[in-house]
């Protein structure tokens, strides 16, 4: 059909735009390194400068690499959520899945200063920290989904999702208030967000968690697709209602769980670049959707984090604050123009 | 058993809801049966346990008693997939506003048949136009959901069923926001489908002219239990009359027409 064939156009202009933003964030920082000295780097011959290839392997690739998961996750657990629970406002963020994520790191590393021991030495660690964001994603995940279960309103689930963030958030603020400036420092800083301090190791780790994620998503497109008639008229297609539910919930809560643990909680994607994606190529179907919103949320976390580098100047703006501050225009001017909002 | 294929049948049937203090009973002992290539109208006042009748018969729900047969087969032994291969559903909830075309929301009939990820084969798309040709809405295909009347929407979910290729269409109140000449002609193409492609067609409606007008069969949900004949059949022996308690409410065998009594 005539569709199918401006569809492989328009990927085609997204590959293009993702590798131009890749290489784009891997030439921009506050360092300038000349594109040809990057090339060199990436693809093989001894370089004349050693610092120079230092910080395009060792920093600028891992954190383009961290970007490009991390944008491509939060965007697919965001169309995940919308999908699920057929509500245009839902979100990792908005159910409070990053608030539990960061609960979790915030008893790590507040809770650290009192109670004391071994919790100190657990703190330090990358992967005892994505450990407990995982845990507090799953926790606030699994207690939205006991409650969606009682209340079949989707806008009192989004309400209740709403209200453990408050909650996580209260209990965050306690355990500030108890800790010591350091560690406090420590998780105000993890909460800022940032792409870079990745190691290749611990993006491997990083890397492996997140293919779990995403294996389990593929097999939920078609089920995804009979859940935009409601999930009544899904099942009378055949689905395994709770099997579904439960891989969707598993795979969101996986995926948010590790971004957020080696990146922080990082704002707004998730609800923003699905309803970008849905915007742009006017389709609910999600065999077209998937693919376009992880190369959406991957160009899109490229971008913001181009510009969080500030170019040139030696300071780097918290990640988290970029994305809003240009996605939301972004977002604005897309529902202006098309005047829609939907799933 | 009928002259014609029974295709559904419920043995002893009691419908209602569990509770932990004493279980809620809306219908006991139920020996329904639904004929192939047969309308059958199922009738009855609110919250007299229509809706609940369906959801039992569709696995929705589970029944208190008693079982449900979709020819042979049990249906607590049926999966999700086999059930949707025997009944396709017409529910009253509105879709969730999407993106989805016309022509994706009727393929989405096709998922109990497609592969994992929903590849659409030319058996497949054959269904589907053959769906489309019944209901005639070739000029909606293109169309996005959002944007169509209610009218036009019913007659796309009504097509969608149908490219389902289920023995059994089961509709819910499927003319209920509709005017007087589209609850006429959904009145029609049920007919038609049950006639002409042999399918086994249950709605429940509160249209009662409409249905003894068009139905082969009526169900009619009293207090008492259901009563199961035809239209004439009812009619004749003033059963219609029982649908409501109210001494307000009579029904006019002769005009056929519900009036006010003095």
């Amino acid at each position: 059909m005539k569709q199918n064939s401006s569809y492989k156009l328009s990927f085609v202009i997204l590959f293009i735009l993702l590798v131009f933003t890749f290489f784009l964030n891997l030439s921009l920082g506050s360092v300038s390194i000349p594109l040809s000295e990057i090339f060199e780097s990436l693809f093989g011959s001894n370089t004349t400068n050693q610092s120079w290839n230092y910080i395009v392997v060792n920093f600028r690739l891992p954190k383009a690499f961290t970007a490009i998961l991390a944008g491509t996750g939060l965007s697919l657990s965001g169309l995940l959520m919308q999908t699920l629970f057929r509500n245009p406002l839902a979100g990792p963020f908005v159910l409070g899945i990053s608030s539990g994520a960061s609960l979790g790191v915030a008893i790590l590393i507040l809770g650290a200063s009192i109670l004391g021991g071994s919790f100190i030495l657990l703190g330090q660690s990358n992967l005892a920290i994505a450990i407990a964001a995982s845990l507090g994603s799953f926790l606030v995940l699994t207690a939205v989904m006991l409650v969606a279960y009682k209340v079949k309103n989707t806008m009192a689930i989004l309400i209740i999702g709403l209200m453990f963030g408050s909650f996580t958030a209260a209990i965050i603020s306690v355990l500030s208030y108890f800790s010591s400036a350091e560690n406090l420092q420590q998780y105000l800083f993890w909460s800022f967000g940032s792409l870079g301090n990745l190691s290749w190791n611990e993006l491997l780790v990083f890397f492996l968690i997140f293919l779990f994620g995403i294996v389990l998503i593929v097999p939920n497109i078609k089920s995804l697709n009979s859940l935009l008639l409601g999930e009544n008229y899904a099942k009378s297609l055949g689905l395994n209602l709770n099997r579904t539910r439960n891989l969707i919930l598993i795979a969101t809560s996986i995926l948010t769980g590790v971004i957020t643990a080696f990146s922080g909680p990082i704002a707004f994607i998730g609800l923003a670049v699905p309803h970008i994606t849905k915007l742009i190529f006017n389709t609910s179907n999600h065999k077209i959707l998937i693919p376009a919103v992880a190369m959406f949320g991957a160009i899109f976390m490229l971008l913001a984090d181009t510009i969080a580098q500030l170019p040139t100047s030696e300071f780097v703006l918290p990640i988290n604050a970029i994305t809003s501050m240009f996605g939301a225009p972004v977002v604005i001017w897309l529902l202006i123009r098309k005047k829609k909002l939907s799933l | 058993m009928d002259k014609k294929n029974t295709i559904l049948h419920s043995d002893d049937l009691t419908i209602g809801y569990h509770s932990k203090k004493q279980d809620l009973v809306l219908a006991k002992d139920l020996n329904l049966s639904l004929s192939q290539g047969e309308l059958v109208c199922l009738m009855g006042k609110n919250g007299i346990g229509k809706s609940t009748l369906l959801r039992t018969i569709t696995k929705v729900q589970e029944q208190l008693s008693g079982e449900v047969f979709i020819e042979n087969d049990s249906l607590n032994s049926l999966n999700y997939n086999e059930l949707a291969r025997k009944i396709s559903l017409v529910l009253t909830e509105r879709i969730p506003s999407s993106n989805l075309t016309v022509y994706e929301l009727i393929a989405l009939g096709r998922q109990p048949y497609t592969n994992w990820i929903g590849t659409l084969t030319d058996k497949d798309k054959e269904q589907i136009n053959f769906a489309i040709e019944q209901l005639g809405i070739e000029d909606l295909l293109s169309k996005k959901c959002d944007e169509l009347s209610d009218g036009q929407l019913q007659r796309v979910m009504i097509c969608r069923a149908l490219s389902q290729n289920t023995d059994i269409i089961i509709l819910d109140e499927p003319t209920a926001h509709l005017d007087i000449q589209h609850k006429i002609e959904t009145f029609k193409i049920l007919k038609n489908l049950a006639h002409n492609l042999n399918k086994s067609i249950l709605i429940s409606t509160h249209e009662i002219q409409l249905g003894l007008q068009t139905a082969d069969k009526l169900w009619l949900m009293t207090r008492s239990g259901i009563l199961e004949g035809s239209p004439e059949e009812m009619i004749k022996k003033d059963q219609i009359n029982k649908l409501f308690d109210s001494k307000l409410v009579h029904f006019d065998k002769n005009s056929l027409q519900f009036s006010i009594s003095e």
